[in-house]
């Protein structure tokens, strides 16, 4: 695997694990009152997880 | 150069990893194994965990006052505030930074059952107190004034309840009742204590509902003994669509083979339900401290004059209605109640040697809250408890040697503040919590209470590996219960 397609690869995992963390803070919200989530900038992690997920380069499926 | 898959693979893991420590961390800030969570809350007006007291009228706004501090000013009383418990939780512990003025005690109460509005009052502060006594946690909870030994079971004419249990009647019971029917107009809910009879108790109430348009009422009676509730009984009053007044209807409450002891029947309904008549064949009877004696409407055809008896040394009087603006006497102290929804308050004075006084409203529909409790006849008067504290008290005015309470004192952090703190039981399934802060007679004296943090301590016992699933399941059940609220 090359640097190039590494770098993109583990990238895009982060905006998955990303998305997950977002939906745990979502379901924990609705659950857990007074949650401490709401300190967490939740908004702003799902949008630059978004962002990644769209804009970024997707790994070509032969390294895949 | 390549990356071999045995080094990219733990690396695509990583921010997995990464973010369930993150959401572990989190879970663990709200169910910690150690079953206790605390957070220090300034009044700085950004607060999360617990709200500013209101309303807006009695209180300043949080934040910078105008003399430099940080924190809330309260100046009328009484005020609200609330919490969101972070889980199911058994106990809070309430502590408070504040600095009272002209405030000689202050009370805290937790809002346990929102439908009756009924408040679990604990004592927050005294500056009578604050000096010249001493803690005790012996033979009973309280304190003692240094320099005396006081027992508040043999001295019970020196001795003062605040929000403690001082009952000893352990021995008591009338070899002997009488028949006695008593005409009345008890409003709303009342607590009548009691001596049993031979170990038997006979109690007959009329009870009516003068205002039936709002719904259905019912009137619960309980009758308890210590913390034990021995019976529960209901009276349905029929709610038709008729709105008059409705017919009087009985209650008898018949209880036998009754150990020694002092018996309280808490009488549960709502402000338009009043009890017309109370026969009894208890020797001894007392009603109080808190007794509502309501008009006559749609009853009879004036409403009766009160002459009762009491053991009080300081009662607050209000009237609700014009007409009931009279001239009350306490003992050989007349107060002038001349106006509605105001409370009034009659002290008998210190030098006064009687232990009991008549109170005396010619006009009736008056509600008094004494220290003591009261009776229709002086002979049935016996008190189940010793006096009350309350803001008039004068403790060395009044000889008082021992104060039975559960109150912990106050920490003097220098400045004028105190730290003081208060304990409350949780009930499952409270995700939001309601408290009141009362200062009685704050606003006769112009006094006023500064807050500027709370810190709350929530408690439950340590997560062990044996009851993790009970654990597990009682989240999961508030949890649930949360979705369907919210």
């Amino acid at each position: 695997m090359s640097p190039r397609f590494f770098f993109i690869a583990f990238v895009r995992q982060c905006a998955y694990a990303m998305v997950a963390f977002v939906a745990f803070g979502i379901i924990a919200e609705r659950l857990i009152p007074s949650s401490v989530l709401p300190h967490l900038p939740l908004f702003w992690l799902a949008v630059i997880a978004l962002i990644l997920i769209l804009f970024f380069p997707t790994v070509p499926s032969h390294h895949s | 150069m390549k990356f071999p898959r045995w080094i990219a693979a733990p690396l695509f893991a990583l921010p997995w990893f990464v973010a369930g420590c993150v959401a572990t961390w989190l879970i663990l800030l709200r169910f910690p194994p150690s079953g206790v969570i605390e957070w220090s809350v300034p009044f700085d007006g950004r607060q999360m965990w617990f709200t500013s007291f209101l309303p807006a009228e009695r209180v300043s706004s949080p934040g910078r006052q105008s003399e430099g501090w940080t924190g809330q000013r309260i100046f009328a009383n009484p005020v609200y505030a609330g919490a969101h418990t972070p889980g199911a939780f058994d106990r809070i512990r309430l502590t408070f930074e504040m600095r009272p003025s002209s405030e000689p005690l202050l009370e805290f109460g937790f809002l346990r059952d929102p439908a009756s509005f009924d408040f679990d009052i604990q004592p927050l502060w005294s500056s009578e107190l604050e000096h010249g006594w001493t803690r005790v946690t012996g033979t009973f909870v309280g304190y003692v004034r240094n320099g005396t030994f006081a027992s508040p079971f043999a001295d019970p004419a020196h001795t003062l309840v605040w929000h403690g249990n001082a009952s000893s009647g352990t021995n008591f019971m009338d070899s002997r009742g009488e028949l006695q029917r008593v005409s009345t107009s008890l409003r709303g809910s009342q607590d009548i204590f009691f001596i049993p009879v031979a170990g038997r108790a006979y109690f007959r109430f009329s009870v009516q509902d003068v205002n039936r348009k709002p719904g259905r009422h019912s009137v619960a009676f309980l009758v308890s003994k210590g913390d034990r509730v021995l019976s529960t009984e209901a009276l349905g009053l029929s709610g038709a669509t008729e709105i008059k007044p409705e017919h009087v209807l009985e209650k008898t409450l018949t209880l036998d083979h009754l150990a020694p002891g002092i018996y309280k029947i808490a009488i549960r309904t709502d402000e338009n339900v009043f009890v017309r008549t109370i026969e009894t064949n208890a020797l001894h009877w007392v009603l109080g401290p808190r007794v509502w004696f309501g008009d006559a409407a749609g009853y009879g055809t004036s409403t009766p004059p009160v002459y009762v008896w009491t053991n009080s040394r300081h009662a607050s009087v209000e009237t609700f209605h014009p007409e009931a603006r009279q001239t009350v006497a306490f003992g050989f102290v007349r107060a002038d109640i001349n106006q509605t929804h105001a409370d009034f308050y009659v002290n008998r004075p210190a030098t006064d040697p009687n232990t009991i006084a008549p109170f005396n409203a010619p006009k009736g529909d008056i509600r008094f809250i004494g220290d003591g409790y009261v009776a229709f006849d002086p002979r049935r008067l016996f008190f189940p408890q010793p006096r009350r504290m309350t803001d008039a008290t004068q403790l060395d005015a009044e000889n008082i040697n021992a104060v039975v309470t559960p109150y912990e004192g106050s920490e003097d952090i220098g400045d004028g503040w105190k730290r003081v703190s208060v304990d409350f039981d949780l009930p499952r399934d409270f995700d939001t919590l309601k408290f009141v802060l009362s200062a009685p007679g704050m606003e006769a004296r112009r006094g006023h209470v500064d807050i500027r943090e709370a810190r709350l301590r929530y408690e439950r016992p340590a997560l062990t590996w044996s009851d993790w699933w009970a654990f597990v399941e009682r989240e999961a059940a508030a949890a649930w219960k949360r979705l369907w609220m919210i």
